[in-house]
């Protein structure tokens, strides 16, 4: 297993995928730290002061925003492997083919935090000097910073799985990513709106890991922290489990 | 190494592809310390059936094995089992080093070992470089070296030759040779061309549709070819009605000659001497391998299931 863990990371390491993919991940959360501070006390953002735990949390959780870079990367770990049938000397050499994709997504998941971490620490240093200097201070536990920083490295971390798992389902490189962009960008936000289903709408995985950061959309009450964390567990779970199943029932190109 | 170490054995297999059938109760044994060529027109089956013994399809009935065990239940894949299938397996952007670190991570071997199969292929001086500005017949190498990071008792190689210039399949026929004969390593190797590894093989497995048409050593094969005279005379239609009379078969072979089937040099002589007619040339010929192998694997039928009839030309329309 070791040695398949440490041939799973050679692929990521051996392009240039993962650090591209780590410079837009990180450039996607400082901006929404940046914005989350300049547009305070603006007319369409709520004018809480900076120094309000609501206004600091919303600022910390915008690191968040670079989990769109770990679900592409998740899609395209997997997906390349279709598209230049890279894995079929994998499952030549290692048969067990569950052992194959659990090193697989074990090395999506680190890559994951990997994301989540140079997010976080970005938005942090990013905050903490811009605040200081308004003279603001930052209540990492009495403001339940640390809470809404976990749940962003989480839900980072986590989106990699999921990409890993859609891109199994979905196979198509191109297709996996777009789809994927429109159900976040698009499909979620049209079912938080829909008056009969928007209940649905707080399970489901953007929601989710909303949750966990505090971030809501069209006011629609999102699961508590706890609950959210556990719910987008268990996407990671299924599209892994479905990952799993699938790679282990079809026949290898 | 034992016998039975390195012996592929497909029993009875068949896979199905929706309506297509591939491979059709499909059996034969690979032995070590030979190539084995294995051999069939395009769309014969050959890649599907080396995907089922590899693993990597599941067969819809039958089964096969490498040394013994099913595929999956070997104990050591990579050190038994080295493969090339004909899409090759590369990320462009990667280096060839690259390429055969990963995949020795995964074999359990060290990444001595990738250069060492990097310099036996012959592709050290450009293993820095990414596999997107490889020609097709470095890529067949850097496949081949990848298929020898674990130093397998048993080679399965799909259309090895493809891509290779006429030195590159001077050099693969030598080491493929060196492999089996003096490593004792199990070699099976397909092509849909006999003659592309008429030198290569010591053995060969026919298929055609799916189908087994002979399985046996490529001596064996040559006694199946069909030995004809060939005659060349001013006036054959004068030996014609002779010797269709001793029941040979006669047909035209240009302006001046005649094919003989079913009669030695010495009779067709000796009816041209007792008919009077000049001879300008007498010779026994007989056709090529390649032929023996077109003529085994086009009168298979077709499988069941094929959507739309082949059109077959009728019998005895050729010109
Ligand atoms: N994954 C697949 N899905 C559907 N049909 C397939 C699949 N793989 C192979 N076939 C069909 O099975 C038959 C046998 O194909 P296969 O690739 O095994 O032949 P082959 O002998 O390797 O031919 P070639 O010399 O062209 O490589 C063909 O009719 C092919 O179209
Ligand atoms: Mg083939």
């Amino acid at each position: 297993m070791s040695g398949l863990l440490r041939s799973e990371a050679r692929k990521v390491t051996t392009t240039k995928l993962w650090w591209g993919m780590l410079l837009g991940s990180i450039a996607f959360a400082a901006l929404g730290v940046v914005s989350q501070i300049a547009t305070n006390g603006l007319k369409n953002n709520p004018a809480l002061p900076l120094n309000d735990p609501v206004t600091q949390r919303a600022i910390f959780s915008s690191a968040v925003s670079g989990y769109l870079f770990s679900v592409v990367v998740g899609i395209i770990l997997i997906t390349t492997e279709f598209r230049h049938f890279t894995s079929r000397p994998t499952f030549l050499l290692e048969p067990r083919r569950g052992r194959v994709i659990a090193a697989k997504l074990l090395v999506a998941s680190a890559v994951g935090l990997l994301y989540g971490f140079a997010d976080v620490a970005v938005s942090v240093a990013i905050t903490v000097p811009w605040l200081s200097a308004k003279g603001v201070s930052v209540g990492w536990l009495s403001n339940g910073l640390v809470i809404v920083m976990v749940g962003a490295l989480f839900v980072i971390a986590i989106f990699a799985v999921v990409g890993v798992g859609v891109g199994v389902l979905m196979r198509s490189q191109v297709a996996a990513v777009i789809a994927t962009l429109a159900y976040l960008f698009v499909v979620e936000p049209l079912i938080s709106v829909i008056p009969v289903i928007k209940e649905a709408y707080r399970y489901l995985p953007g929601a989710a890991g909303g949750a966990l950061t505090g971030v809501s959309r069209n006011q629609v009450t999102l699961l508590s922290n706890w609950q959210g964390g556990l719910m987008l567990l268990g996407w990671g779970l299924l599209f892994a489990f479905l990952g799993w199943l699938l790679t282990v029932r079809r026949d290898i190109a | 190494m034992g016998d039975q170490a390195g012996r592929i054995v497909v029993a009875n297999v068949t896979k199905t592809f929706g309506t297509v059938r591939a491979v059709q109760d499909l059996s034969f044994t690979v032995e070590p310390g030979r190539v084995t060529g294995f051999l069939g027109p395009n769309g014969a089956g050959k890649t599907t059936t080396m995907r089922v013994v590899l693993g990597l399809a599941e067969p819809t009935s039958g089964s096969a094995t490498v040394a013994g065990v099913p595929y999956a239940q070997l104990p050591h894949p990579g050190r038994t089992v080295g493969a090339v299938l004909e899409s090759t397996s590369f990320h462009p952007a990667r280096s060839a080093r690259d390429h055969l670190r990963i995949y020795a991570a995964a074999a359990g071997v060290t990444d001595r070992r990738a250069d060492e199969v990097l310099a036996m292929v012959g592709l050290t001086p450009v293993a820095g470089q990414p596999v997107k500005g490889f020609s097709l017949g470095m890529r067949q190498r850097l496949a081949l070296a990848t298929a020898m990071l674990g130093d397998p008792a048993v080679l399965i190689l799909d259309e090895p030759a493809n891509g290779l210039d006429p030195e590159g399949i001077v050099w693969l026929r030598g080491f493929l040779r060196h492999l089996a004969h003096t490593d004792g390593r199990t070699v099976l190797v397909s092509s849909h061309v006999l003659s592309e590894v008429e030198q290569t093989v010591d053995s060969v497995v026919i298929i055609a549709h799916g189908h087994l048409v002979h399985e046996g050593t490529l001596d064996e094969l040559r006694g199946e070819r069909a030995v004809g005279v060939v005659v060349q005379t001013p006036t054959p239609e004068t030996l014609v009605e002779p010797l269709r009379s001793l029941g040979a078969t006669v047909t035209r072979a240009g302006e001046h000659g005649l094919q003989v089937t079913g009669a030695s040099a010495a009779t067709v002589g000796h009816a041209a001497w007792e008919a009077g007619v000049e001879l300008h040339g007498l010779r026994e010929e007989a056709s090529s391998l390649e032929q023996v192998f077109i003529e085994m694997t086009e009168d298979v039928p077709a499988p069941v299931g094929d959507a739309a009839p082949s059109a077959q030309p009728a019998p005895g329309t050729t010109a």
